[in-house]
């Protein structure tokens, strides 16, 4: 039965026994603080911290009548320790989990410091070690560790008989503030017992209290009951939904297995539709002897360049820069070293990290046009896409090496899995993207350096590889055999019947597949990240389909990106212009575009959120939606326009860049954070210069290792006689 | 206490006034959260609105140091409108009894006072006596020259109106109050310092004995006069004579005009003497003899003239007339008033021996910022004591009840227990004296001094218990103790805490309740003779049965005539019976019997006292008034609406020291300021200061102001003030708060402000100490500071504006 304690707070004197008793029990120390704070009263320290866990908030209510005119209410807050927890549910490792007996407790072997529960929470309790190299998150744990204490032998010099040890035991038991309170307003018992009694204590004195149990309902139910004398609002409570917090990502990470199955299955049958019209076509076109459009691959080969010119050095520096960061990062301490607090436990690096991936979409969107829709006339731009989705993707796990509290405890992912997290799905289907991207892009040094051997086992295994992926990723995420069963078998019966014939040119068509089908999943599962928050983001950004809307938008960035990348290719490297070919992704990232616009603002007006664009908020929205949205939209919906290289350049740029601003909006611009627990923010996040230096060494590291293997590997298309011509 | 901490669930109604019993003594809270749930009323009066005044159903706010008037107005209301119990007040007061022709009150003076020596001479405030020597007692309230009809005609000037100008509260506020009190009975008053560091300190306790008495709350469950004392055992060293004037037993230590034992008992009595001889035979034991006057003669005397309290120590000392001063569990580097006086007086001192925890600002004061060390002569020593839980001993709390203590942990490096301490410097100190002839002398020689190293603390327990010098057995209780020096007893009130040779503070049945009232009498030990609730034969009629049966605590067996009850019956002798005159006096520590309106000056002469000189006991009346009369502060920003002419008490005498005891005029200095102590850290902080987790509650010292004075000075929460007195300033944070009120006095506008005196220069959480400008007038009776209201300015400090 799990336990509660009632929190009466018209009986609470603000003496706070209970954050000096919680102190010292858990051994925490005592904050250095400043008194006389506008508002704050006896608040000591403001908030909860990794060094508090407990706060007895300070307010003055206005009350009629004779008397002075307001009331002092006191009112004690920590963990909710809610019934279903959204912390809990976030936590990728399990580190955040349900005692049986209520508390939410953490166990920091487990815990890698990703920080989600942080902003999973609604009250913004979890609390971070900044100042810690080896930090874990802190908050109450409703004392679940003096479950276990030892019964004395004497008290007072008098040995205790055994029903005395039975009561002090049960005593014992009672959170170390219960035990030091004082006033009676502290009462630990048995959630359903104690509910009565608040419910007895409103009806017995209606005029004392109001009729709301906070925490009756609150968020699907919480260990913690309060009942007060004002309406909840006025003490600082938050009004939150009742609807338990993991059931909003419960859904969207429920569908990612049969997700899987089905991405995989329909992307196998658009490949042999397509093979299909190809087939028929080619024989038709034999047939008639029509002119043949022949899509001849291109040849590739390395472009040699000046690894000394004034953009390469320019590069070196940021990355020594970035370098220097890094290792500035983990000599400070996150604390130390970033702007990022209790408030803002995500800042830059997640920004940076979710742009990054969701522009890096151009690898599988191209492998996906390519392979699966057969565009073999975008041919050319595959490789380039697939080494920056590549480089983009390791610096993206690099950056979150820095990012990460406790990065060295990444092996928990394999050991303690959650029920839903969507940082544990993202994780891990990043984890496995990245191996495909690698084998996506294998056939590249292997054939260029010559290791046949490797290659005949690229080749012979590479497929294989796809379905141990899939199938290892919907058992880690389910545990359940029927859909790890069924991914294994669509995603073989598509390996053995992709198989490329005898003489037939093996196509890496099973890795397109698996990168879109890997993709699809983890693009989506970062915006089903922040489904857990619709009390935090501003529900211009927030919404149930967050998920649908982060992929979708993915696919429009993604090709815009590989568009820019190959503009920046050509005029870097003084190569031929591939107008007809970039106008052809223009035009894809047309309907991309659409789609995703179509869906984002359809979503807001469903919702009824476009009487909320006001404010600093709505030119945020309106921005990413009409300059960065609608605009570029136009620009690409005309033919004429996009095979304008100036106007296509800047449309892709706007697409870009509206992507950006939406992740941007998302992790910090359209955040209302009120910081952690009693909430008194908002606080203003400043990234540091190092946050900075890591983010941008790391992006000039992804271009200067581009260019370095454009100069060492055959990564470009090699230019003909008429395309150099045409270039100058 | 005359009740205890338990009785208050009992209670209707709680006045608390002059303490923040939320936050000093919390654990107050426990009982009265349970009274409260019953439906009891909290009425919380204080010129602050704190945490207690939060908790509270009706809270009052009140000027500094108007509380007689406030009082006074509310004991008028229930005069003029008969709202007393008539039934109690006739039987357990002395307001039938007739007061003495002389008596009068004129101007602000009671009769009998000599301006030239701020002396009043108490024989006009007795009684009418009889040949018998008793009082002679009139048939009826209504008699003119009763004592009833002097406290009427005395508080008639306490209108209502009258009290709203002094106080500032509200005509319908202090009738709400009043109303309150009398339709919720029984009901309590607690009160702790708020109401005790004034110069009217005593007579604002006396208010509360009038109102009670009036009410008939006094002896009843759930009633009473309640002092809520502090935690570090006070009621335990007032029990053994901390205070000055007091032997062991609130006995008056011997004065210069009592040379002989024979002189000491004209004054205080043959009921009083047998507890001295006793007291005696407890120091001096065989040496102690009915011929040597066991040992009288070789107690020092203090002179009536001298000042003996801390303030006069340091006085004394900044003459150099105090050589040595020996500072245990004391602060006043940070907790005396007027604090330029005490370094004065520290560093008058040839030697200072503090013997503390850490080094307190006084054991510092040397190096007190801003003092050159060299020019300090005074030799310092410091002894490392321990901490509570480092040492046993018993403790004493506000309800009386003794408990015994165990020692919990070793203490650190060198530290000792105060009893180990003291144990060795007596002793050493008696081998210096050992070949001395010196008269004053004999008694260090003369005391018998042998506790054991092991149990040392439980062997000055059965010493403060007493003996059976026959039997050399512990005697069971007062009435065991005998005036010829065949027994022995170190504290009478103490006397059966060891009953049966078994120390009783060690008991601890939480479960026996006898009556279900929470007496719990197998639960330690109270003094005196586990009694919990003090003139509890109150409770009863004149027939000795409970006046509310649901709620008995003792009575009279007729079957098996004797006293009996849940707790011991507070009589004189417990078989005489409700038809004897023992059996009515429910107050029998007064020589009348009987609860007393007007402390009259009395003493009570037993006819079958062989010695007819010799009182049986006499009447303990304040130096500075028979009745509560409402006297400014000493500093106050308005005159006496009362008596323009007098405006503070007239037995005060202040300034002591001249040049160094400024009083501030309202010109210069127009706000109030009352200051006090915080939950968060014990008084001069010298422990909670050193506790981080309690320097993070409350960091560092600050300045509560209305928001109408922070509007007028452009002050803004977490601004500096400079914030003077006559005496000095200092330069402090500022809090805007709401819970600060500007009040209406006298027509005009009266801010007062509040600042909290914990802190000081040592320790992990440093501070400007308040006290630097608090007054140093204190109580003539009982020598407590006015640190509860002064006069002070308030300026935005120079540079203080934070942005």
């Amino acid at each position: 039965m799990p336990k509660t304690t009632l929190i009466d707070t018209t009986k609470c004197i603000g003496c706070r026994s209970c954050q000096v008793s919680c102190k010292a029990w858990n051994d925490l120390p005592g904050e250095k603080t400043v008194s006389c704070e506008e508002g704050m009263g006896y608040q000591e320290p403001r908030l909860l911290s990794a060094k508090t866990y407990v706060v007895i908030t300070d307010k003055l209510v206005d009350t009629p009548g004779i008397g002075p005119g307001f009331k002092q209410v006191f009112i004690k807050r920590q963990c909710m320790h809610c019934e279903e927890p959204a912390c809990a549910s976030a936590c990728p490792v399990t580190a955040l989990h349900k005692h049986p007996d209520g508390p939410v407790v953490y166990d920091k072997s487990r815990c890698i410091g990703c920080r989600y529960c942080m902003w999973a929470c609604p009250w913004g309790v979890p609390t971070a070690e900044w100042t810690s190299l080896d930090p874990s998150i802190r908050k109450c744990t409703h004392c679940a560790d003096r479950l276990s204490s030892e019964v004395p032998q004497y008290h007072n010099g008098v040995a205790l008989t055994g029903e005395e040890k039975t009561k002090w035991a049960a005593q014992h038991l009672d959170p170390a503030c219960v035990k030091a309170c004082p006033s009676g307003c502290l009462k630990f018992g048995e959630r359903d017992a104690l509910l009565a009694e608040a419910k007895q204590r409103i009806k017995s004195h209606p005029d004392k209290y109001v009729n709301h149990i906070y925490g009756e309902y609150e968020a699907g139910g919480t260990t913690m009951l309060y009942l007060s004398s004002v309406p909840f609002e006025q003490i600082g409570f938050p009004t939150v939904q009742s609807e338990a917090f993991p059931r909003l990502s419960a859904i969207a990470l429920g569908a990612v297995p049969p997700a899987v199955v089905g991405v995989g299955a329909a992307l196998g049958g658009t490949y042999a539709i397509s093979k299909r019209r190809e087939k028929v076509a080619e024989a038709e076109a034999a047939a008639h002897s029509a002119k043949h459009v022949e899509h001849a691959h291109p040849e590739f080969a390395p472009v040699p360049g000046n690894l000394q010119s004034t953009s390469n050095k320019v590069l070196m520096f940021l990355m020594a820069f970035g370098v220097l960061s890094f290792l500035m990062r983990f000599a400070l301490g996150l604390g130390g070293s970033t702007g990022l607090s209790d408030t803002w436990a995500w800042g830059l690096w997640i920004v940076f990290d979710f742009s990054w991936i969701a522009i890096a979409a151009g690898a599988f969107a191209t492998a996906c046009i390519i392979y699966v829709l057969r565009r073999q006339d975008l041919y050319a731009v595959g490789r380039s896409a697939v080494l920056m989705g590549l480089l983009s993707y390791t610096f993206v796990m690099i950056t979150l090496l820095a990012d990460l509290g406790l990065p060295w405890h990444f092996y928990s992912l394999a050991m303690y899995a959650p029920k839903h997290s969507a940082m544990f799905e993202v994780s891990w289907c990043i984890a496995f993207y990245l191996s495909v991207l690698a084998l996506e892009f294998a056939p590249v040094p292997l054939d260029w350096f010559g290791l046949k051997k490797y290659r005949e086992m690229w080749n012979q295994y590479s497929d294989w590889w796809v379905v141990f992926a899939v199938a290892a990723f919907v058992f880690i995420l389910s545990h359940k055999l029927l859909w790890v069963a069924l991914a294994a078998i669509v995603f073989s019966i598509m390996a053995i019947m992709l198989k490329p014939k005898p003489g037939e040119k093996k196509e890496p068509i099973m890795l397109a597949i698996g990168a879109v089908t890997f993709s699809t999943m983890h693009q989506s599962s970062l915006g089903s990240l922040y489904l857990l928050m619709p009390d935090k983001l501003s529900h211009l950004w927030w919404s149930p389909i967050l998920p649908i809307c982060y992929f979708l938008s993915s696919i429009a960035a993604g090709i815009a990106l590989v568009v820019l990348v190959e503009m920046a290719i050509a005029k870097g490297y003084k190569r031929h212009f591939r107008i007809n070919e970039l106008a052809s992704l223009g035009k894809l990232d047309f309907w991309a575009l659409l789609v995703y616009l179509v869906v984002r603002i359809g979503d807001v007006a469903y919702r009824g959120e476009l009487g909320n664009i006001t404010g600093a908020h709505g030119i945020g929205f309106l921005v990413e939606v009409v300059l960065l949205g609608a605009l570029p939209l136009l620009l690409l919906s005309v033919s004429k326009l996009r095979e304008n290289p100036q106007v296509l350049g800047w449309a892709s740029a706007l697409v870009v860049s509206g992507v950006i601003w939406n992740r941007w909006n998302a992790v910090v611009y359209g955040m209302n954070l009120k910081g952690a627990m009693p909430q008194l923010g908002p606080l203003h996040y400043r990234p540091s210069i190092i946050e900075w230096g890591i983010s941008v060494g790391m992006v000039a590291a992804t271009i200067f290792l581009f260019k370095l293997g454009v100069a060492y590997l055959p990564i470009l298309p090699k230019e003909t006689e008429e395309h150099s011509v045409a270039a100058d | 206490m005359t009740n205890n901490w338990l009785d208050m669930q009992h209670s209707k109604v709680f006045l608390i006034e002059g303490s923040n019993a939320a936050e000093n003594h919390v654990m107050s809270m426990k009982w009265i959260r349970k009274a409260q749930e019953k439906g009891a009323i909290i009425i919380h009066v204080d010129p602050r609105y704190n945490r207690t005044s939060a908790i509270a159903d009706i809270y009052a706010c009140i000027r500094p140091g108007a509380d007689i008037a406030f009082l006074g107005a509310m004991i008028n209301y229930i005069l003029q409108n008969k709202l007393y119990d008539e039934a109690y007040v006739k039987l357990h007061t002395n307001a039938l009894m007739l007061a003495s022709q002389e008596f009068g009150f004129e101007d602000g003076v009671f009769s009998g006072f000599d301006e030239a020596t701020h002396h009043y001479e108490m024989a006009s405030w007795s009684y009418q006596t009889g040949a018998d020597k008793k009082p002679k007692k009139a048939h009826s309230l209504d008699d003119p020259h009763c004592v009833f009809a002097q406290l009427k005609k005395h508080y008639s000037r306490y209108t209502m109106e009258m009290a709203s100008q002094i106080t500032g509260m509200s005509s319908e506020m202090i009738k709400k109050i009043a109303d309150t009190m009398v339709n919720n009975k029984p009901g309590t008053i607690l009160y702790a310092l708020g109401m005790t560091q004034h110069t009217v300190g005593v007579q604002n306790i006396r208010c509360y004995g009038i109102l009670q008495l009036l009410l008939g709350n006094i002896g009843k469950p759930g009633g009473g006069v309640n002092a809520l004392r502090g935690e570090p055992n006070v009621q335990g060293s007032s029990d053994m004579a901390v205070l000055s004037g007091y032997m062991p037993g609130y006995l008056n230590y011997p004065a210069h005009n009592e040379p002989t034992l024979k002189e000491w008992t004209k004054n205080n009595g043959t009921f009083r003497a047998k507890f001295m001889v006793n007291n005696l035979k407890a120091w001096f034991g065989d040496q102690a003899t009915p011929e040597n006057d066991f040992g009288y003669g070789w107690l020092p005397k203090r002179s009536l003239k001298a000042n003996h309290t801390v303030y006069g120590f340091f006085e004394s000392a900044a003459k150099g007339d105090l050589k040595m001063l020996y500072v245990i569990g004391q602060n006043p580097m940070v907790s005396n008033a007027n604090l330029s006086m005490t370094f004065d007086g520290l560093a008058g001192l040839e030697m200072l021996v503090v013997h503390e925890l850490w080094e307190t600002e006084t054991a510092a004061f040397w190096k007190r910022p801003g003092t050159d060390p060299k020019s300090i002569k005074t030799e310092v020593i410091l002894l490392p004591a321990c901490y509570f839980m480092e040492k046993e001993g018993s403790l004493t709390n506000s309800g009386r009840m003794v408990q015994w203590r165990y020692k919990a942990l070793n203490g650190p490096g060198e530290s000792r227990g105060d009893l180990e301490i003291l144990d060795a410097v007596f002793r050493k100190v008696r081998d210096l004296y050992k070949d001395s002839t010196d008269p004053k002398d004999q008694a260090m020689k003369a005391a018998v001094w042998n506790y054991p190293k092991e149990g040392m603390a439980e062997a000055v327990l059965k010493e403060i218990n007493g003996f059976d010098l026959k039997t050399g057995l512990p005697v069971n209780g007062i009435a065991d103790l005998q005036p010829d020096g065949s027994t022995s007893c170190g504290c009478w009130i103490y006397a059966g805490c060891y009953k049966g040779g078994k120390n009783l503070s060690k008991r601890r049945d939480n479960k026996t309740d006898p009556g279900g009232m929470g007496v719990y009498p197998g639960f330690a030990w109270c003094w005196p003779g586990n009694m919990h609730v003090l003139y509890n034969r109150a409770s009863c009629d004149e027939k000795g049965q409970p006046f509310d049966p649901a709620h008995k605590l003792v009575w009279w067996d007729a079957e098996l005539k004797k006293w009996a009850g849940f707790d011991t019956p507070d009589v004189p002798v417990a078989t005489d019976g409700p038809d004897t005159p023992n059996g009515q006096r429910a107050f029998r520590m007064t020589g009348e019997g009987v609860g007393r309106l007007i402390a009259a000056s009395y003493k009570d002469f037993d006819p079958k006292e062989k010695d007819k000189e010799l009182p049986r006991d006499a009447s303990y009346t304040p130096k500075d008034g028979p009745l509560p009369e409402f006297y400014e502060p000493v500093e106050s920003p308005t005159e006496n609406a009362l008596h323009p002419n007098r405006k503070s008490s007239p037995v005060l005498k202040y300034p002591r020291v001249k040049g160094k005891q400024p009083i501030g005029k309202v010109a210069d200095f127009p706000y109030v300021l009352m200051t006090s102590s915080i939950a968060e850290h014990w008084l001069s902080g010298s422990v909670t200061r050193n506790v981080p987790w309690l320097n993070e509650l409350a960091p560092e010292p600050l300045i509560e102001i209305p928001l109408k004075l922070a509007a007028k000075l452009n002050l803004k929460t977490g601004d500096m003030a400079k914030v003077s007195s006559a005496r000095g300033d200092v330069t402090v944070k500022v809090e805007v708060t709401r819970r600060m009120q500007t009040l209406q006095i006298n027509g005009k506008e009266v801010t007062v402000v509040w600042m909290p005196y914990n802190w000081g220069f040592q320790g992990l959480s440093t501070g400007v100490s308040t006290n630097y400008i608090t007054i140093d007038a204190v109580d003539p009776v009982a020598g407590t500071q006015e640190t509860k209201a002064c006069l002070v300015n308030v300026v935005p400090a120079e540079g203080g504006h934070h942005a």
